[in-house]
């Protein structure tokens, strides 16, 4: 598909008739790169999906508002950040349960083949991963896996470039530590 | 893919992690991006776009018929200063006896000093010799008479 500027994006939505086209064109550019962030963090196929349909929508409540100053990927990968945190922490409330119980249940994804081909390590990677708190798991995801820019990431999370790289360098230290536990067990 | 400088510091601090192959292993539903699109779509309100009030539009909007009612409000509520005060039990006489009547009340049984200070004009400008002289030439007024009656 044809990549369309912000520019033209945004004139195609604001005329009345080109709205719900503008939309769509919309929502195809940016839904692969987006499932791929809110699928990492959320692992469940169908709730995922759900998350990633509330970022759309709650896109298309607030593109009337969206600043020009502002890229539309940044701005919607932002959105994307604050659903799945979000979603995380209601799931977390809703099943009134510790950490480990909300770890477990987001590792339940990678034992069924129809939705993780990965192998060991990378089983062991995600698991690892998962052991994050949900902040520095997006940080850790966005840079590692998506390998956005510190300066994207920071527009995304309004956090700053420097607490962004210490964030990320302590994840990638639990992580090594959490892959090196595995391999001497 | 570009192997980033801060590539060599992830090798000296996570060997492990480095050397996984960076694969998305998570698998896509089948059709899931063909639909999407749709399914999103299928989602969206389909009734004409409202305006987008902004808050101090919206604030203005609010406030105006809110002012227009206090206004009115006062403008038929306030004090009417060219409307004669009725004085209590004469409602119903009518409004010209009423007057005669009230004013005939008040200044009963005041000295000439009295009505004189409640006179609308109490002290008159005095008139040099010359509007005087002016004065009685135009009123035809004879001055020997005049000095005779004084």
């Amino acid at each position: 598909m044809a990549e369309f500027s912000d520019r033209e994006l945004l004139d195609l939505f604001r005329q009345e008739g080109s709205r719900h086209y503008a939309f769509n064109l919309l929502v195809r550019q940016y839904q692969g790169r987006l499932y791929a962030f809110v699928r990492r963090m959320v692992t469940d196929p169908d709730e995922s999906k759900d998350v990633l349909q509330n970022v759309f929508l709650k896109a298309w409540n607030g593109l009337d508002r969206f600043r020009e100053d502002a890229q539309l990927y940044s701005w919607l990968y932002r959105i994307a950040h604050n659903e799945c945190i979000t979603h995380l922490k209601r799931l977390r409330r809703g099943l009134f349960v510790s950490q480990d119980h909300v770890i477990e249940r987001l590792t339940t994804t990678l034992d069924k083949s129809e939705h993780f081909t990965g192998d060991a390590i990378q089983a062991a990677l995600q698991r690892a991963v998962m052991t994050l708190p949900d902040k520095q798991r997006a940080v850790f995801t966005m840079k590692y896996f998506q390998e956005l820019k510190y300066e994207e990431i920071s527009a995304i999370t309004g956090t700053s470039v420097g607490a962004l790289k210490s964030s990320y360098h302590i994840a990638v230290r639990k992580i090594e530590d959490q892959l090196t536990r595995d391999r001497t067990k | 893919m570009e192997h980033a400088p801060e590539d060599d510091d992830l090798e000296r601090i996570a060997p492990m992690l480095s050397r996984i192959p960076r694969t998305d292993p998570f698998v896509v539903p089948e059709g899931f991006h063909d639909r999407f699109a749709q399914e999103v779509q299928g989602r969206l309100p389909r009734t004409a776009r409202t305006p987008v009030w902004r808050p101090w539009l919206l604030r203005t909007a609010m406030a105006l018929p809110v002012a227009a009612l206090l206004v009115t409000g006062w403008w038929m509520l306030r004090p009417n200063p060219t409307e004669p005060q009725k004085a209590p039990g004469l409602e119903a006489a009518s409004a010209d006896l009423a007057e005669v009547v009230w004013e005939e009340d008040l200044l009963q049984g005041l000295t000439d000093e009295e009505l004189a200070a409640l006179s609308p004009m109490p002290e008159a400008p005095a008139l040099s010799v010359e509007e005087l002289a002016d004065y009685y030439e135009l009123t035809g007024t004879d001055l020997t008479d005049l000095i005779e009656s004084l």
